[in-house]
């Protein structure tokens, strides 16, 4: 064994310093020889003879030198430089070649490194926390729906019977109105955290204390531990913040501690407090908490899953009355748990994309190495002559292609550094967890170290097969005039070229039917004047607004103060501002049978939505005619209600009963609403929606919100609005914060945020592929040309006109073509449903986007098609013919 | 011409060794000629394998290498085995002894008639 890795240590050593070993050698055997010679003149032979005779007895010198590096160094590795070394040569001699490759993986490679690193960082990197693959959320699983919390028992009754979590925590969010007698109130993320939370984490405050068991006593005197933001904005990061008293939801609290950098558990939150049950929230049924554990060393996921559901089963069982709707327990990760739905389909719809662009990137690439190796022949040929056998060629080329990967991978590394960069500036989405960061790790760095090998592969080993396909000598005497590809190079290469506009149209479609949905809704007609617009977010938390007179109370002042504020011409409460709405409901019109789509939207508004948002009542009156006093059983219908459910009727003074979705269907409870006016159709659902919904108008003041948003028109710019509201605000409630102005037309872009981000990346995706594929097709068609050049000439010596030529060269493509896009299209109805669920106002099956891609590509490659065939037709034949 | 130097590797290793074992320090010429002295020209080797042998005896530990002058003066590399190397020669030795005397005693039965 000794003896074993000695022998290894003094071959490294070897190979690293040859030199030095092969000096000594030549030396040794010099000295032999010497010896050699002087014994046999002894024995009497002529100068001449005896050194004849000491080189036939000591071996040829050159041989033993090979074999002795052989056996001192390390061959196979010395055999790999030699190959580098070559590569690196070639990679110089042919520059342009070069470059094109290079650059060609270095998009490939830099935009689907790109594309890993945001999956990286909303998927795969997971919490920062010690041991963050341990942690698990833990809650009911609905019999609909993906996930349902806890209640403060139901906790209890999984800690108390878990056998795989060494702890069970949990916390509730929400935010908070925080005050104190510095400066201005503001609205903060809080949570309340079990008592264990931070120890299950593994995390402390970087300052003050954590969380004690004598702060969850009822009637404990109310703690707080902030942020490191908060304490650096709001606190100006002063030392003597431990102790301060502040105000949250009006409550005294004290600030014990702060955490580090960086910590915003479980998302975005800037406060933490105890979670200390109230009454209410010791009852079975208020589920109000997320739960998550740590599962214990050795426990797997699918173990702790088993568990919950036995455990869950029993609590069912046990307690049916509060139980109806559930079928048992989930345990996820954080990434599971935070980035779900939705936002998943379009991160893999997104790395599927950078796929396809890689994936035609090598295609590329390897058409470019099948090409040049047809003028590689005679090399491949005299090396076989020489005694390389094939595996020795393959090598040699694999490692050329090698070569061009590991170049392209460095250069689309930085591609990706700065993509990166500009995601996550560009990204804006507040509903981001805090530990989803943009950035370049380790994983990403290994990702593309991993892809460079692959793609080295993808593209070379095709080519480099069919090129170390030779027979020495087969080549050598053949004249290179003569020389084309073979057929089976030929075919080679167009499947090559098939492959790679299949991939493309699968790509463009994609993007065409995000860029068109994109383009439908930023045409989205909402409905409303949205110029001078604007909106403020307004909730009233906490026991003082408990009751709905109170909220009725703050709400009533403060519409009444800002309608008497100049500069301002009209402010409404609504909770929901046009096109979203606040909620929807089962529509019941007196006097008829309930039957067919009965949905509609609701919303809760300000006697002055209408004049607000400048819409005017079409039929009937709106609320602001109607005495405060009154407002109890009224509504206000859009036209598109009053259409679907009072065809050709006069619907104001009917009735209507509106029911929530899945609450007891006798809806007896449910008063009559009399419709006293009409307006014209508002937009407000959803973003998505294809057509507008019929939507119900309430007056706030029969269910006053505990959230709500304040729209105002005015003419003055919004920061002045901002703090005009403020201060009336604040002269109700001196811990009431205004916490932000939106115009409406940023509210909307906002929200349409995603639409224009991925529209955006699917088209630069599809912008690219069609790029590099034509690039592909045209490089391919050019040298196809080239190379027929001769023949070319002779064709037209022999009468062959310039369009019959033409149609010669073209052929070819435009099959190809043709097959490209049959195989790409159907690829593409086959793929794009997985993009059904992002489409605004259009099918994954559009006829428009199919259609016009088709045409788009179809036209851009036969464009690249048509050049080098038209500088053929254009030969001068004696010219053609003479070319060596 | 590498198939003899291959059958004889094992064996040639073991002669180098007991050769340097017996008569001290050498360089790669004395122990050509020694080899072929003692198997009284026998064993005709191309001398140049020799140095194959010694680099594989010299990466395992086995004998120690240094410039030094030869009786004519000449500068010539010299082995000599190390302590590693004798107890490897011990080894070898009681294996080769192990299995000549098998093939000895194998060639001494008589055929069946």
């Amino acid at each position: 064994m000794g003896a074993r890795v000695r022998r290894a240590l003094a071959r490294l050593r070897a190979f690293v310093q040859p030199g030095a070993l092969d000096r000594d050698f030549s030396e040794e055997l010099e000295s032999h020889l010497a010896m050699l010679i002087d014994d046999n003149l002894r024995r009497g032979m002529t100068r001449e003879e005896a050194r004849r005779a000491a080189v036939v007895r000591l071996g040829n010198p050159a041989s033993l030198r090979a074999r002795h590096r052989d056996v001192a160094g390390l061959p196979h590795a010395e055999r790999l430089l030699q190959d580098l070394r070559f590569a690196l040569r070639l990679v110089r001699k042919d520059p342009w070649f070069s470059a094109t490759a290079v650059v060609t993986l270095a998009i490939g490679i830099g935009i689907n490194a790109l594309g890993f690193s945001i999956v990286n960082a909303a998927f795969l990197r997971g919490l920062p926390f010690a041991r963050a693959d341990r942690l698990s959320v833990v809650a009911w699983r609905p019999t609909e729906g993906r996930r349902q919390s806890l209640s403060y028992p139901e906790l209890q009754d999984f800690r108390a019977r878990s056998q795989t979590f060494t702890g069970l925590s949990a916390y509730l969010n929400g935010p908070v109105n925080l005050g104190d007698d510095m400066s201005q109130p503001e609205r903060v993320r809080a949570t309340w955290l079990t008592a264990d939370a931070f120890e299950l984490l593994g995390e402390q405050p970087v300052a003050g204390r954590g969380f004690a068991t004598d702060d969850l006593r009822e009637g404990a005197e109310r703690i707080a531990i902030i942020s490191s933001g908060l304490w650096r904005t709001r606190y100006g990061a002063d030392p003597a913040v431990l102790g301060r008293a502040i105000r949250v939801n009006g409550d005294t609290a004290t600030i014990v501690g702060v955490m580090g950098a960086g910590f915003a558990f479980p998302d975005n939150t800037d406060l933490w407090m105890p979670f200390v049950p109230t009454a209410r929230q010791r009852q079975r049924d208020a589920r109000v908490l997320l739960a998550f554990g740590r599962l214990r060393d050795g426990v797997d996921r699918a173990a702790a899953q088993a568990e919950m559901d036995d455990i869950a089963k029993q609590l069912i069982d046990a307690h049916p009355e509060v139980s109806r709707d559930l079928a048992g327990a989930r345990v996820d990760t954080f990434t599971e748990a935070f980035v779900g739905g939705q936002a998943r389909v379009m991160f893999l719809a997104l790395m599927g994309a950078v796929c396809f662009v890689l994936l035609i990137a090598c295609v590329n690439v390897a058409n470019l190495l099948l090409a040049r190796s047809v003028y590689r022949r005679r090399e491949m040929a005299l090396r076989a002559a020489l005694g390389a056998g094939r595996g020795r060629l393959l090598r040699q080329l694999l490692v050329e292609s090698a070569v061009l990967g590991v170049l392209g991978g460095a250069l689309g590394l930085v591609l990706t550094t700065a993509g990166v960069r500009a995601f996550a500036a560009a990204i804006r989405d507040p509903g981001k967890p805090f530990w989803i960061v943009f950035d370049v790790d380790y994983v990403v760095f290994a990702y593309v170290a991993a892809v460079c090998v692959l793609t080295a592969v993808a593209s070379g080993l095709a080519p480099a097969l069919l090129t170390s396909r030779t027979r020495g000598g087969a080549v050598l005497d053949d004249d290179s005039r003569g020389s084309t590809a073979s057929p089976r190079t030929r075919r080679l290469s167009g499947a090559l070229i098939v492959t790679e506009l299949a991939l493309t149209v699968v790509l463009l479609v994609g993007a065409g039917l995000m860029i068109r949905s994109l383009f439908n809704v930023s045409r989205l007609d909402v409905g409303i004047r949205t110029d001078g617009l604007t909106l403020m977010p307004i909730r009233l938390l906490g026991p003082k607004y408990a009751t709905a007179d109170a909220r009725r109370a703050f709400y009533d002042r403060l519409e009444s103060r800002l309608a008497a504020l100049a500069g301002v011409e009209a402010a409404a409460l609504t909770t929901a501002v046009p096109p979203f709405d606040g909620g929807e409901r089962l529509i019941e019109v007196e006097g008829k049978a309930p039957s067919g789509r009965r949905f509609v939207s609701i919303a809760s508004v300000g006697d002055s939505f209408f004049a607000a948002v400048d819409v005017h009542t079409l039929r009937g009156r709106s609320f602001d005619a109607v005495p405060a006093n009154a407002s109890a059983g009224i509504v206000v219908v859009n036209d598109l209600l009053a259409s679907r459910f009072f065809p050709g009727e006069d619907p104001v003074a009917r009735r209507i009963r509106l029911r929530r979705p899945g609450a007891a269907a006798d809806g007896a409870s449910e008063p009559w609403l009399t419709i006293v006016g009409v307006t014209s159709t508002i937009r407000q659902g959803s973003i998505r929606d294809r057509t507008p919904n019929p939507v119900a108008y309430l007056p706030y003041r029969q269910s006053p919100p505990q959230e709500a948003f304040l729209l105002a028109r005015s003419r003055l710019s919004p920061a002045v609005v901002l703090s005009e509201v403020r201060r009336e605000a604040q002269s109700i409630d001196r811990d009431q914060p205004v916490p932000s102005i939106q115009t409406v037309r940023e509210m909307i872009d906002e929200s349409t945020w995603h639409f224009h981000a991925f529209g955006n990346a699917f088209g630069i995706l599809g912008l690219m592929a069609l790029i590099l594929s034509s690039v592909g097709v045209y490089g391919v068609g050019a040298y196809a040309a080239s190379q027929r050049a001769s023949e070319i000439g002779i064709r037209m010596a022999l009468g062959a006109t310039g369009r019959q030529v033409l149609w010669l060269i073209l052929r070819r493509g435009m099959r190809q073509l043709a097959w490209g896009l049959t195989i790409g299209v159907a690829a593409a109805f086959a793929v794009s449903r997985v993009l059904s669920g992002m489409l605004v106002g259009l099918g994954p099956a559009d006829p428009v986007t199919f259609v016009s891609i088709a045409a788009l590509l179809a036209l851009v490659s036969t464009a690249a098609c048509v050049v080098p065939a038209r500088r053929a037709s254009r030969i001068d034949p004696v010219d053609a013919i003479r070319q060596p | 011409v590498t198939d003899k130097s291959e059958i004889l590797q094992g064996t040639l290793d073991l002669m180098v060794l007991k050769a340097l074992d017996a008569l001290g320090p050498l360089h790669g010429y004395g122990i050509a000629r020694r080899i072929e002295q003692i198997s009284e020209d026998a064993l005709q080797i191309n001398q140049g394998t020799i140095y194959l042998c010694l680099v594989r005896l010299l990466q395992s530990g086995w004998i120690s290498a240094s410039w030094g002058a030869s009786e004519n003066n000449r500068r010539a590399k010299y082995y000599a085995i190390t302590a590693a190397g004798r107890r490897q020669l011990a080894v070898e030795a009681a294996n080769w002894e192990r299995v000549s005397g098998t093939i000895g005693r194998l060639l001494q039965l008589l055929p069946r008639r």
